[in-house]
């Protein structure tokens, strides 16, 4: 079968019916974004504060979360763990995916961004809040350091 | 040296050992009552957390003079 192209930069006019291409699957997307010092000596997993939320449309869609910027700082000495953790309806907080994992501060290095992301199902219409959670083997550690740390939500339509 | 060092060696001076979380900066008492949550225990692996200080030898006063000192 020969294959014709059109070119359609030229000679098309009119509206292709929607049952001719695949509709957009992005619903709505919300950033967040901090340029506060974030930074702690806690050993166990901490909440931050810096959160992002977001109410989905419909039960079948997905959340892509995913998280990047921050600045580690040559302040900081130890090793940084940094999860993302979720909770529907104000349910409380777990942990849905790592973003960084063992990252060595070694109080004269500093810089290190960071990133990660991770497709959430969520199966709710309820909000969504995102919030990120930081822990360190020993000393003290920055996730951000007078740099800018976002978090973006998309919703992803089914 | 940028404030918010100072805040964490001023910290670490006072107590060595002691576990919290900033968000922001802190140069004043009202900082360092709203911008720190303090590690009161452990659930699960997860910190429990509370802006009220558990440590009597940690004040803002103390902390001012040793990052003033720095």
């Amino acid at each position: 079968m020969s294959l014709v192209k059109l070119n359609i930069s030229r000679g098309v006019t009119g509206t292709l019916p929607t049952s001719n291409y695949v509709q957009g699957k992005i619903g709505q997307v919300i950033v967040s974004s901090t340029t506060s010092n974030i930074s702690t000596t806690s050993t166990s997993f901490a909440a931050t504060g810096f959160t992002a939320s977001i109410t989905p449309s419909a039960t079948t869609s997905k959340i892509l979360v995913s998280v990047a910027g921050g600045k580690g700082a040559d302040g900081g000495a130890g090793r940084i763990h940094a999860h993302m953790y979720s909770q529907t309806g104000g349910g409380g907080y777990s942990d849905i995916f790592t973003f960084v994992d063992d990252n060595n501060q070694d109080g004269t290095t500093y810089g290190q961004t960071y990133s990660g992301a991770d497709l959430h199902t969520t199966n709710t219409t309820s909000q969504v809040d995102y919030q990120v959670y930081i822990k360190v083997n020993q000393g003290n550690v920055f996730l951000n350091n007078n740099s800018q740390l976002s978090i973006t939500l998309m919703e992803i339509l089914a | 040296m940028i404030n918010i060092k100072k805040f964490w060696k001023a910290i670490l001076i006072l107590k060595s050992n002691v576990e919290l979380t900033v968000n922001g900066d802190i140069t004043s008492q009202d900082d360092f009552d709203n911008n720190i949550l303090w590690n009161t225990g452990v659930e699960n692996g997860n910190a429990i957390q509370s802006k009220t200080n558990p440590h009597s030898e940690i004040t803002w006063t103390k902390v001012k003079a040793e990052m003033d000192k720095l």
